[in-house]
């Protein structure tokens, strides 16, 4: 009886279908009724019903010729049935060119054979694959992100205390940065000499490899000669100090409660290294997931940071690694990772699409989507239904 | 987080540097270890006092140009360099240079030192070939501060001294190491020298003021160019050595087309040279003059000149006396052309046309020069001496300034001076320096100059290559224009410096006249052209006093034989020059109809995947597109006629997948043959001895191109065209295929590390010929060979080939497209290049082109729409771009710029059967496919005069395009001629009285007209290639003029093969409009026809009952009579059969 119900339904389908002039998509039926006039979509004009579709443009905003290549600036609808309808540019219509996998585009020419059920046949067998792949990439994820995430509850207290150490550094030096502009003008007051106490106090207090600078800074100090050539000095090691810091902050960043989250799926790439090599054989990459993708050159050998992770969110599994190092007279260099599933990690290519300007296939499981059915396409399920009634 | 902190330490201004943490050593990148350890850590940084006696300085470089050099030496009584320190502005290969170089020069004898080459540096550092100017400014450093020692140490005499000269263009200094090795040699400097020093730092200081340069100090200025100098010389003295025809050896030759005299100089006895004048074709007079009995044979010109067996003209004379000869060739009333001889005491030769009218003067201010050997070279300084102070002793005569006067005693007394040290020696030494090269010159001066006037004459046009205005300036404060063909990039406009091509055709219009008059002067050598104006009184008796302006070009090449033509045009005929020129040198190549659509092109698409990604891109976004294009990289480490297998693995696949779109490919071949003992097609060369020699005769010359060290093929050589043209084999080209066409780049030839940046004037040819003698026409053979190659590839030999060239010369244009090289996105260049695309066309190049948004630099998105907006209008229609550039295909910048540049290259697209029927015409008749337009009106005299800014051009004679070459710019005053013009966007009309109107140029469109009394074909149904739309059915567009009517031609074939002319399978139809009738004049039908599938026609101000067909059909039409258009909707006729249409 479904069955019954279903043929009946398709039929119909079809008959109204049939009623559209070519080209015409289904949501679009009610503008071309079979009527004795047109009127052009825009209202310019009206014509008769017989110029729709009769390889001439009559309407400015070429809404009668929807099945043919006569206006430009429009679209045809190709049904491709058996398959998933496709819009095409009209003016591919009767070029020759096959571009609608039922060969509907091109009716005058006729020289396409219809490949839908190859291209549905090929569909559903990328989706089998792509199934297959996306439950051995969710094993893999599971057997191995939990062991990252155990790590990070270590790791996430290192982070904590490099950041208040930079934090502090970060205060030390703009201190010293106003010591030094007072200094510089020739003012060493009492204030100066409360800060530099202040900075001394800091300093101890902190865990920050000190000198024994900073410990002179009694109230009693003074300045003597060479002062400012040591503070100078004690500053560019404050500063070697926050860079050391800062280098490691940087890599320990995954583990921040927020990323940890964000990255949930691609925790077990923490620590690996992905190479790759051009085809013209001048570089090989080497990425390190939330850290860098380095250039080495093979015949210079030498080392360039593209993209250095930072902590930019995910978006459309597309990733930016910003902050390279900067072109000669150029712009700073940065890549754009296109993320894409596969069981295994590894890198597609890697392209200068622009000056400075990289982009990166990365094929890795964490951008597998978790397995689900998505068997909900229309044109899938009559095909299933076909089989199915086939195999009745 | 972290972010935030580092911004936060970033306030402090002195922090900065250290949290910059990424480290910045991104010039590792490219370089060798070694630049990058100079770099990095830079030897011998400093500068010493340069006023102790025993140091020496020297600075070279500009710059405004990016790297400035100065080196100092410390030099010990033994004249050992104790200490080399320098400093330098400038890139990372210069520091690295330099640091080398003091390296280098420390403790080594002054006589070592100067022996330092730049190429040691070079390899040295293995510097990449675009940085090889950094160690040539290290050599010129060394150099330049041993000088200065040697000045402040007289006891080691020597001169260097720095060539100081403004160019044309204000701002721009530019200077140049002059250097000899031979202390005795150039005394005659020492005295300029310190006030050109203390000129030399002051000019440093305006440099750094200046911005922008094209690294012009590499190439001559007229003044270090002896002969030109020399000829520059002879006119400022009024007149070279005086020659008289001799009387009684002037004969006509038995087959009564040839006249002969024979040429004495006053000063001798017997003539040793001798001129013929003959009539090669109707119209075209050919003058030449030779010597009688060479010691040696000067090069005559051979195949650039499509024949040389001429129909030639009957001679006759017509009157003879004791002043001149009158001479007569062509029996043919009308057509007949006089020439008539004055034999002296300083010969002269006027043309005169059927109405006797002087239409061209030879010799007219007696600047003729012809140089001939060694012993007259001195002989002839001699002469000049005593002349000059002759002349000095007439007061009446000098009106010279007292300045010059100066100068001229100055360069008196260095010329003493050199004369002197000539007398010393035996062997006179005619070697010329330029930028650290040496010319040997061993068969010393031959140059040959010649005065041409061009009587009652405003304007002249031609001389291409140039970036300057049209019509030509004159030239008499500043360069001449020079022809002699270069690489140089980031050419400036305005600039009347050598480009990479060049046509040595001046085109005359006369005064009042219509008709055109031109000069071909047939010389490949070096050459330099002074343009003058010369302004005469006469009284007649009707008008009173009358004034005649006239142009003078005194022509000077460096050698070969001074041979003319002469291309006398007829009143009324505008266009008989064109193809008097081209029955010369060869009508343009019809090249394949794709070539007609949009090309894409970077340097450079790297991968083949790249190419297949834009196939789809363009497809994506709608935008058609034909051609794709592999620059450089796309071969095996530079190896032309390779692919790189790691890049490009499967070059046959990726044909066919863009030839499935009907699309085609074109590969970049250049003639620089890299070194390579295991690659086969050099062995093959090198086996065969097909290159380039030294000097010597015997070694091959090597230099330095893309691929490293490289040979030149000798394309003088026939056997070479052979061999060359038989590597186009598929076979032999292995990955090649019948849609891939080819790119000739860098045939000037282009060499890295040779003088001006080219291959040395004294390296031999086949048969001993000297490079100097054919050095313009090298670029020419080079396109002959490939053109051979791609008839040949193909088994019928009937595909007609597509090829672009950026070096040419006359005849050019038998095998390829030109376009104008590495031009800059900026507006200038917008402007400037149409004006060279227009003097190409009349200089018998008619298909031409250039870099669509500019080579160098990143156009801004306005900048790059305008670009599109008028280039789609060109005969070639290209984008290209430079590797240091941005990306930009035309999606790039996104709407409403994607959707201008995507409509620009829609409109060519739906222009295109247009187009190719003029491409058609342009290979028939040699007509110009870009006009300025007085060439299409000649009769209005308001459009001679032309402004940069009002500036506008024709294509054919039915579009009128009004380029906006200006930011911001929104309207524009257009110029229309007397009559009806159509506005291609609105379809308005305007019926011009002959004045400007204010147009509309809002940012999405440009003024465009067409013009009535025009019927223009058009396929409205655009699609993804040009081929694609071969089926299409046609638009006629019927533009009427204020008599109600309009015609257009039309011309379709195949769009690929010969079988046009082979088997005459070609449609060319002319379509009326007259008396309210549309109908068709069939020249020739033969080919599927082609569907109408509209006709348009506007101005026909009245309203039409009905319109019929010649079967009495009626037509379904249209009227909107607003726009007084009338739409005749499917008429049911084609292209290609005989139809008439009657509106009643």
């Amino acid at each position: 009886m479904k069955i019954l119900f279903f043929f009946l339904f398709f039929l119909f389908i079809l008959e109204r279908q049939s009623e559209l002039p070519r080209g015409v998509s289904p949501e679009n039926r009610h503008l071309y009724l079979n009527k004795p006039t047109f009127t052009c979509h825009d209202q310019s004009k009206t014509i008769k019903f017989s110029y729709v579709n009769d390889n001439y443009c009559d309407c400015e905003d070429g809404s009668d010729e929807p099945g043919t290549s006569a206006c430009s600036e429009t679209t045809f609808y190709c049904k491709n049935e058996g398959f998933k309808p496709k819009i095409i540019f009209s003016n591919r219509v009767n070029d020759y060119e096959c571009d609608c996998c039922s060969g509907e585009d091109e009716w005058e020419t006729g020289v396409c054979e219809n490949t839908c059920l190859i291209e549905l046949q090929k569909e559903i067998e990328k989706e089998k694959e792509l199934k297959k792949q996306r439950k051995l990439a969710f094993e893999f994820r599971e057997a191995r992100n939990p062991k990252v995430f155990k790590l990070a509850q270590q790791k996430r207290k290192t982070l904590t205390t490099i950041e208040k150490k930079l934090q502090i550094i970060t205060q030390i030096l703009n201190k010293c940065n106003s010591i030094f502009q007072k200094i510089h003008s020739g003012v060493f007051d009492q204030q100066t000499q409360q800060e530099l106490q202040q900075i001394s106090s800091m300093v101890s207090s902190s865990s920050l490899s000190s000198t024994s600078f900073w410990n002179q800074m009694s109230p009693k100090f003074t300045r003597k000669n060479g002062f400012q050539q040591k503070f100078v000095e004690e500053v560019h090691k404050l500063e070697s100090q926050y860079q050391h810091l800062a280098e490691k902050y940087l890599q320990l960043q995954l583990f921040k409660k927020e990323n940890l989250e964000l990255y949930q799926n691609y925790l077990y790439l923490y620590n690996q290294v992905i190479n790759f090599k051009t085809p013209d054989g001048e570089y090989e990459y080497i990425f390190k997931p939330f850290i860098s993708l380095v250039q080495h050159g093979l015949k210079s050998n030498n080392d360039v940071t593209i993209g250095s992770w930072g902590s930019l969110g995910i978006d459309n599994f597309q990733e930016n690694y910003p902050n390279g190092e900067q072109c000669w007279n150029g712009p700073i260099r940065k890549v754009l990772i296109h993320f894409e599933c596969s069981v295994n990690s590894e890198i597609i290519s890697i392209e200068e699409t622009d000056r400075c300007f990289y982009e990166m296939v990365f094929k890795t499981p964490g951008a597998c989507q978790d397995i689900d059915d998505d068997y909900d396409d229309d044109y899938k399920q009559q095909f299933l239904k076909k089989s199915n009634k086939k195999e009745l | 987080m972290l972010n935030s902190l580092i911004k936060h330490s970033n306030s402090s201004l002195w922090l900065k540097q250290t949290l910059s943490w990424n480290g910045l050593n991104q010039i590792k990148r490219f370089y060798d270890q070694k630049v990058v350890d100079h770099f990095e850590n830079p030897r011998n940084v400093g500068a010493l006092d340069k006023k102790k006696q025993s140091v020496g300085s020297g600075i070279v470089g500009a710059l405004a140009c990016g790297d400035v050099m100065r080196l100092d030496v410390d030099i010990d009584d033994e004249g050992v360099i104790k200490q080399a320190v320098f400093k330098t502005f400038g890139c990372g290969s210069a520091i690295a240079s330099s640091s080398l170089a003091t390296e280098l020069i420390k403790g080594k004898s002054v006589d070592e030192a100067m022996g330092v080459t730049n190429t040691e540096i070079a390899n040295e550092l293995s510097l990449p070939p675009v940085k090889l100017h950094c160690s040539m400014l290290a050599q010129d450093a060394i150099r330049a501060a041993i000088c200065n020692w040697k000045e402040k140490n007289p006891n080691h005499v020597c001169v260097c001294g720095p060539e100081i000269a403004m160019s044309p263009k204000k701002n721009r200094i530019i200077f140049n190491l002059y250097l000899a090795t031979d202390p005795k040699k150039n005394k005659q400097f020492q005295l300029l020298y310190m006030k050109k020093v203390i000129c030399f730092f002051l000019f440093l200081f305006i440099l750094i003021l200046c911005c922008e340069c094209a690294d012009q100090s590499k190439f001559k200025l007229c003044s270090q160019s002896t002969f030109c100098e020399n000829n520059r010389e002879i006119r400022k003295n009024g007149s070279g050595p005086r020659f008289s025809f001799v009387p009684s050896s002037a004969k006509i030759d038995e087959n009564k087309n040839l006249f002969q005299v024979d040429l004495l100089r006053f000063d001798e006895l017997e003539p040793k040279l001798f001129l013929e004048i003959s009539s090669v074709i109707p119209g075209v007079v050919r003058v030449k003059i030779n010597e009688k009995d060479p010691d040696l044979n000067r090069y005559q010109v051979e195949g650039v000149l499509l024949t040389e067996n001429f129909n030639y003209q009957n001679a006759e004379i017509v009157t003879q006396n004791e002043e001149f000869v009158l001479l007569r060739f062509g029996s043919e009333k009308e057509k007949h052309v006089d020439v008539k001889l004055f034999y002296g005491p300083s010969w002269k030769i006027e043309i005169l046309n059927s109405d006797g009218e002087k239409i061209i003067v030879l010799n007219h201010d007696s600047l003729f020069n012809f140089e001939m050997d060694k012993k007259d070279f001195l002989l002839n300084k001699e002469k000049q001496k005593e002349d000059k102070k002759e002349e000095k002793k007439d007061p009446g005569k000098e009106k010279e300034e007292e300045k010059e006067e100066e100068k001229e005693k100055e360069k008196e007394k260095e010329e003493e001076k050199e004369e002197e040290k000539n007398q010393e020696d035996d062997q006179p030494n005619y070697e010329e320096r330029f930028g650290g090269n040496t010319d040997s010159r061993p068969y010393g001066p031959s140059s040959v100059a010649l005065d041409v006037l061009f009587p009652d004459t405003e304007h002249i046009y031609g001389l291409p290559e140039h970036s300057t205005k049209l019509s030509l300036e004159d030239t008499e404060e500043g360069e001449p224009f020079r022809l002699y063909n270069v690489d140089i990039l980031e050419y400036e406009t305005e600039s009347r410096m050598s480009l990479y091509g060049s046509i040595p055709v001046i085109i005359s219009k006369p005064n009042n006249q219509k008709t055109l008059h031109g000069i071909f002067w047939f010389n490949p050598s070096d050459t330099w052209i002074d343009i003058s104006t010369q302004e005469a009184q006469t009284k007649t008796k009707l008008f009173g006093k009358n004034s005649h302006v006239s142009k003078r070009a005194h022509w000077m090449s460096e050698t070969g034989v001074i041979d003319l033509f002469i291309m006398t045009g007829q009143e009324g005929k505008m266009y008989q020059v064109f193809e008097m020129y081209d029955t010369l040198t060869g009508f343009p190549y019809f090249p394949p109809s794709f070539s007609v659509a949009y090309h894409q092109c970077r340097w450079s698409y790297k991968t083949q995947k790249e190419i297949q990604n834009l196939n789809e891109k363009f497809d994506e976004y709608d935008i058609p597109v034909d051609v794709f294009w592999m620059d450089v990289d796309h071969t095996d480490g530079k190896k032309y006629f390779t692919f790189d297998p790691r890049t490009y693995p499967d070059p046959k696949q990726l044909s066919k997948t863009v030839s499935e779109k009907g699309r085609q490919l074109v590969a970049i071949v250049d003639p620089h043959i890299k070194k390579e003992n295991s690659w086969e097609l050099y062995k093959e060369a090198q086996s065969n001895d097909y290159f380039i020699k030294k000097s010597d005769g015997q070694t091959d010359y090597e230099g330095h191109c893309w691929p490293g060290t490289s040979k030149w093929p000798d394309f003088l050589n026939p056997k070479v065209i052979e061999w060359w043209s038989s590597r186009f084999s598929y076979d032999k080209y292995e990955g090649s295929t019948n849609n891939m066409h080819i790119w000739n780049d860098m045939n000037e030839p282009a060499i890295f590390n040779g003088p001006e940046m080219s291959i040395p004037r004294d390296t031999i040819h086949l048969g001993e010929i000297e490079h100097r003698n054919i050095h313009n026409s090298y670029g020419l053979f080079v396109t002959k060979g490939t053109f051979e190659g791609l008839i040949k590839r193909n088994k019928n030999q009937n595909e007609r080939p597509f090829i672009l060239t950026r070096s040419f010369f006359a005849g050019s244009q038998r095998y390829c497209t030109i376009w104008t090289g590495d031009n800059m996105a900026n507006w200038d260049q917008l402007k400037y290049t149409e004006s060279m695309l227009l003097s190409l066309g009349l200089a018998g190049a008619p298909l031409s082109g250039e870099d669509t948004g500019g080579f160098l630099n990143n156009p801004d998105e306005e900048l790059f729409s305008r670009w599109f907006q008028t280039f789609a209008f060109h005969p070639f229609f290209r984008s290209h771009s430079h590797t240091d550039t941005k990306r930009r295909e035309p999606w790039v910048f996104g709407d409403p710029y994607t959707s201008i540049i995507r409509e620009s290259i829609k409109i060519r697209y739906s222009l295109l059967p247009f187009y190719y029927t003029q491409f058609y015409k342009a290979s028939t008749k040699g007509k110009p496919i870009m006009r300025p337009l007085w060439l299409v009106f000649p009769e209005d005299v308001n459009l001679l005069n032309e402004e940069v800014e009002n500036f506008s051009y024709m294509v054919s004679s039915s579009i009128l395009i009004s380029p906006i070459s200006e930011k911001n710019q929104r309207s524009k005053e257009v110029y229309l001629p007397k009559g009806n013009w159509y506005d291609f966007h609105t379809l308005e009309r305007i019926n011009s009285k002959g004045k400007s109107y204010k147009i509309d140029a809002p940012l999405e469109k440009i003024p465009i007209f067409y013009r009535g009394g025009k019927i223009v074909p058009r396929k409205m149904r655009v699609r993804r290639s040009s081929r694609l739309m071969e089926n299409d059915p046609i638009t006629l567009f019927v533009f009427l003029d204020e008599n109600k009517k309009s015609s257009g031609t039309i011309f379709i074939d195949d769009g690929h093969s010969y079988d046009f002319k082979n088997s005459k399978k070609y449609i060319h139809q002319k379509i009326i409009f007259q008396n309210n009738k549309l109908f068709t004049k069939t020249f020739h039908s033969n080919y599927d026809p082609a569907l109408i599938e509209r006709i348009l026609i506007f101005g026909l101000d009245q309203t039409p009952k009905n319109i019929m067909d010649n079967n009495n059909q009626d037509l379904i039409f249209n009227i909107d009579e607003n726009m007084d258009m009338i739409t005749i909707k499917m008429p049911n006729l084609s292209i290609g059969h005989d139809w008439q249409i009657f509106i009643q």
